[in-house]
């Protein structure tokens, strides 16, 4: 199959258009690969593993070398390590300090306070706080 | 905010507050018929005063001192000092009345820092948070 790469704009431009006769299993796996944010992972919940969608991720923390999922209302654990989610979630996920990885699509917004601090109010009212050193990588990421 | 950029922002801030207010207070004086010339270390001295000045920010920086109101006077105090040293070495006043125009000069510049600072921020986050309206999910 003939590939051609094209280099867009922005992540909202970003799309894959696939052209073929049929849905084989290669191609299953290429569009399952490309929409990466419905992937499902493997998290712990009471000691049962339960499947969860990236896009319900809001933020992922690393709490004394154990690693916890936070959706909107509830709390999963992975062996997963912190920098092993960052290479393999999509591009709204990013690190914003050392200890933790948000999604952007579920940060409703951000404020400064004079000390330089910033923080973000997620969609469910949860606020993280967002270290400097990882703000221009934020504005990197939304093409600001 | 890398603590270089934060030290670069506030001595070019700093720098900026005191060429302005002294700019202004060099028309008044003119105006009054009170030529006022300055030394020829004087524009270094201000870039210098700027940087001295900024070094304390990172009092600021300090989370185990709350409130953050109690790190603002801490950093208050600690940059007229220095304003204070500065101003004696390099002989921006004679006199108590020198003096107090200087004090009055350096509230005006730490007000006009911070009020720049917020500026910063609140541009800042305004860009973030329109980018942000753009690929936010609906819950």
């Amino acid at each position: 199959m003939q590939v051609t790469f094209e280099k867009a704009d922005s992540p909202e431009k970003e799309e894959a258009l696939i052209k073929a006769q049929t849905i084989t299993d290669d191609i299953k796996a290429a569009i399952e690969l490309l929409e990466g944010g419905k992937r499902k992972i493997p998290l712990l919940k009471d000691g049962e593993t339960v499947l969860l969608e990236t896009t319900a991720f809001y933020y992922i923390e690393s709490v004394d070398k154990r690693t916890f999922v936070y959706s909107k209302d509830d709390c999963f654990e992975t062996r997963l390590r912190l920098y092993e989610l960052e290479e393999t979630l999509g591009a709204y996920f990013l690190r914003i300090s050392k200890s933790m990885i948000v999604n952007l699509k579920k940060i409703k917004g951000v404020k400064s306070d004079l000390s330089g601090r910033m923080e973000a109010t997620m969609l469910n009212g949860e606020k993280i706080v967002i270290s400097r050193s990882y703000v221009k990588e934020i504005k990197r990421r939304l093409d600001l | 905010m890398s603590k270089i950029k934060m030290v670069f922002l506030q001595t070019s801030f700093i720098s900026l507050g005191i060429f302005f207010a002294v700019g202004i207070a060099q028309a008044i004086s003119h105006f009054a018929g009170n030529p006022y010339n300055t030394d020829w270390y004087f524009l270094l001295s201000v870039i210098f005063a700027g940087f001295l000045c900024s070094l304390p920010s990172f009092i600021l920086c300090f989370e185990k001192i709350k409130p953050f109101f109690v790190r603002i006077i801490i950093h208050f105090t600690m940059v007229l000092a220095s304003v204070s040293l500065l101003g004696w070495l390099f002989k921006w006043y004679t006199g108590l009345v020198g003096y107090l125009f200087i004090v009055l000069i350096f509230i005006f510049v730490y007000a006009f820092v911070w009020i720049m600072t917020k500026w910063f921020y609140v541009k800042e986050d305004k860009e973030i948070n329109n980018a942000l309206n753009s690929i936010r999910d609906e819950e």
